[in-house]
């Protein structure tokens, strides 16, 4: 353990002996490191950002068909459980989704026009906010909750009329407002409902469903067909071929395919960019720290030698360099992470709101700072390694013949 | 025989080659014992192989062949250092140098970050022997206690080369070598440093082997001379009684 202490304090007093030469060691780490953990920052604050604004918003994963049909249940069952797909709602004919709804307890009150979207739990376009349960539930879009003037518990009445050969009816359905949904969700007046209301106002309307008795809820009856699906991918990478799977299955679908396709390519050329150049930084740099240890160790040689012939195993003469050198690299990547914070926040001040509100252009991650650390850390014990290899080979009376 | 009689340090056949091709000539000890409490000189001019020599017996360098090289100091367990180098076994070399061997280069040889206090304390360290009192007599014999906290560059060659031979003698082994101790200094200081160096070997009951090519210096300190002969470029060094 003495002898352990021994090395581990000449090594330091090593260093603080030649404290303005390892300043510049260090300082020269910093001067290379820092713009490399700024250029990864840029990275995570750029593309990354990109990334989470478009995965934040589920629309741009969203695929929807893009007209009217018969859909079977069984085939958007199937369509459902792809592992690519992480929710699909079906929907109703498009002219069966408007409704006018107005305050319960103001028959002659205005009357407002909801889209009706059919929704079921773990709808991404509701994100955390409650889902409707019983199917006189409703999630109200922000925009048809200002129209209203309603919040979360309020009492509405939907108004759904046919007409049939003999006459015109008219069914006013009772509704809850169980939530009102962020702005992001839906940006006009709507209302998220069950599939269960949804599919009974389009089955009323087509003189397939009664009224329900008085002071009951509608029923629904099962169905086998749809008239359309609303689906979210599982991951962004996952639109653009679930778009052509749909597609190559003869389904007509709207999507941002093409948009996701092109950010991920400006992502892939981006990243790609930005590995090379980083690659060739994070090279020139081990160079530059592998030859400035190596000639630090050469530097030290006769004083090293001495240490051997005066009686130093080889072992710790070869960790003598390699604990100065982890102790340099250490110093040097802390004051580069320094560096780097402060020009990122230089950075992020200077072009605030470039790439989204809230959302910072440079951001120095932990695993970009622990990178850093490490990269510069293994770095720095290989070089002192190969250099201090050498030691292990020195022949004692270097020391006593060099002058020193 | 006694304590007195029996080699401390005993050489037969010891060779090294040195340079290459036209330029290399190789340095033999063909014979040398150095009984406890011999103080000798080797005396021969630039370019005989002292240092070689010396180093070859400090186990500082790898012999190309040695027919007996060993280490039999009073009160400790024989070394076969020639049987070591062969087995490659350097870390048992660097213990024996550590334990049983001390070494005054040329130039001091002192660590340039260390003050003189630790490059003294240094080999006690490494030798893992303290002994207790040890250094504040030897740096108040060769007068440097005032500047022990100061480092290497910060005090004269003199005292440079005084804190080398107190580092030397520190952990007290039983073999003390030196190269040319006095070849830095001012040619007063020589005889002070040659006389302290003979005086603290004999006090503490050290072998002492000196190369230098000054034999009225080292006739002058009381050591014996052994002449190393630089016939063509062979020598042989040999224990002349004083």
């Amino acid at each position: 353990m003495r002898t352990r202490l021994s090395l581990v304090s000449l090594a330091f007093i090593d260093l603080w002996f030649e404290r303005r030469l390892a300043l510049c060691t260090i300082l020269g780490m910093a001067a290379v490191l820092a713009p490399l953990i700024v250029l990864a920052g840029l990275r995570a604050g750029v593309v990354e950002g990109l990334r989470e604004a478009l995965l934040e918003d589920p629309r741009t994963r969203e695929i929807r068909s893009a007209s009217n049909r018969d859909y079977p249940a069984e085939q958007l069952d199937t369509i459902a459980t792809a592992p690519a797909v992480a929710f699909l709602v079906p929907h109703i004919r498009f002219l069966a989704t408007s409704l006018r709804v107005r305050l319960a307890d103001e028959p002659a009150g205005p009357t407002v026009e909801l889209r009706l979207i059919p929704t079921a739990p773990g709808d991404p376009l509701l994100g955390d906010s409650p889902q409707p349960a019983a199917i006189d539930d409703v999630v109200l879009s922000a925009a048809a909750a200002a129209k209203l003037h309603v919040q979360p518990g309020a009492k509405l009445m939907g108004s759904v009329t046919r007409s049939t050969r003999e006459k015109r009816e008219k069914l006013d359905v009772p509704l809850h407002v169980q939530a009102v949904a962020a702005p992001a969700a839906y940006p006009d007046p709507a209302a998220f409902v069950t599939l269960a209301l949804a599919t009974f106002k389009e089955d009323y309307q087509n003189g397939v469903a009664e009224a329900p008795d008085p002071g009951t809820l509608p029923q629904p009856r099962s169905r086998s067909v749809y008239a359309g699906f609303r689906l979210y991918a599982r991951h962004l990478e996952d639109v653009p071929a679930l778009d052509a799977a749909l597609r190559a299955q003869g389904l007509e679908v709207n999507s941002r395919a093409g948009d996701v396709a092109n950010l991920l390519s400006v992502d892939r050329g981006l990243g790609l960019l930005l590995l090379m150049v980083a690659g060739l930084g994070a090279t020139g740099y081990l160079v530059s720290l592998g030859a400035t240890l190596w000639a630090a160790v050469e530097r030290k040689r006769p004083g090293l030698a001495m240490l051997r012939f005066l009686g130093m195993r080889a072992a710790p003469l070869t960790a003598f360099p390699i604990l100065q050198a982890i102790a340099l690299a250490l110093a040097g990547s802390a004051i580069a992470l320094v560096a780097a914070e402060a020009t990122a926040a230089v950075l992020n001040y200077l072009f605030a709101g470039t790439v989204g509100v809230d959302r910072a252009l440079c951001r120095v991650t932990r695993g970009t700072a622990l990178g850093a650390v490490a990269l510069t850390v293994a770095g720095a014990v290989l070089a002192a390694a190969a250099a201090a290899a050498r030691l292990g080979r020195i022949e004692p009376w270097e020391g006593i013949v060099t002058p020193s | 025989m006694t304590c007195r009689d029996q080699p401390t340090l005993s050489a037969r056949g010891v060779r090294r080659v040195l340079g290459r091709g036209s330029d290399s000539f190789e340095v033999v000890i063909e014979e040398l014992d150095l009984p406890a409490f011999a103080r000798v000189a080797i005396v021969g001019p630039s370019g005989s192989g002292k240092s070689t020599a010396l180093a070859l017996l400090a186990l500082a360098m790898r012999p190309d062949s040695a027919r007996v090289l060993r280490l039999n100091p009073p009160g400790d367990s024989p070394v076969d250092a020639g049987a070591l180098w062969l087995a490659r076994r350097y870390d048992s070399l660097a213990a024996v140098r550590a334990r049983m061997l001390g070494f005054v280069p040329q130039v001091g040889g002192l660590l340039p970050f260390l003050t003189l206090r630790a490059n003294i304390a240094l080999t006690q360290k490494l030798a893992r022997r303290a002994v207790p009192g040890r250094i504040q007599e030897l740096v108040e014999a060769l007068e440097i206690a005032q500047v022990l906290d100061r480092l290497p560059a910060e005090v004269s060659v003199g005292q440079r080369q005084r804190a080398a031979v107190a580092r030397a003698l520190a952990h007290a082994p039983p073999i003390i070598l030196a190269d040319e101790p006095t070849a830095a200094v001012h040619p007063a200081q020589a005889h002070t440093i040659m006389s302290l160096l003979a005086h603290a070997a004999a006090h503490s009951g050290a072998a002492l082997l000196v190369a230098t090519h000054d034999i009225r210096l080292a006739e002058s300190a009381g050591l014996a001379i052994a002449p190393i002969n630089a016939a063509g470029l062979r020598g042989t060094v040999g224990w002349l009684p004083a």
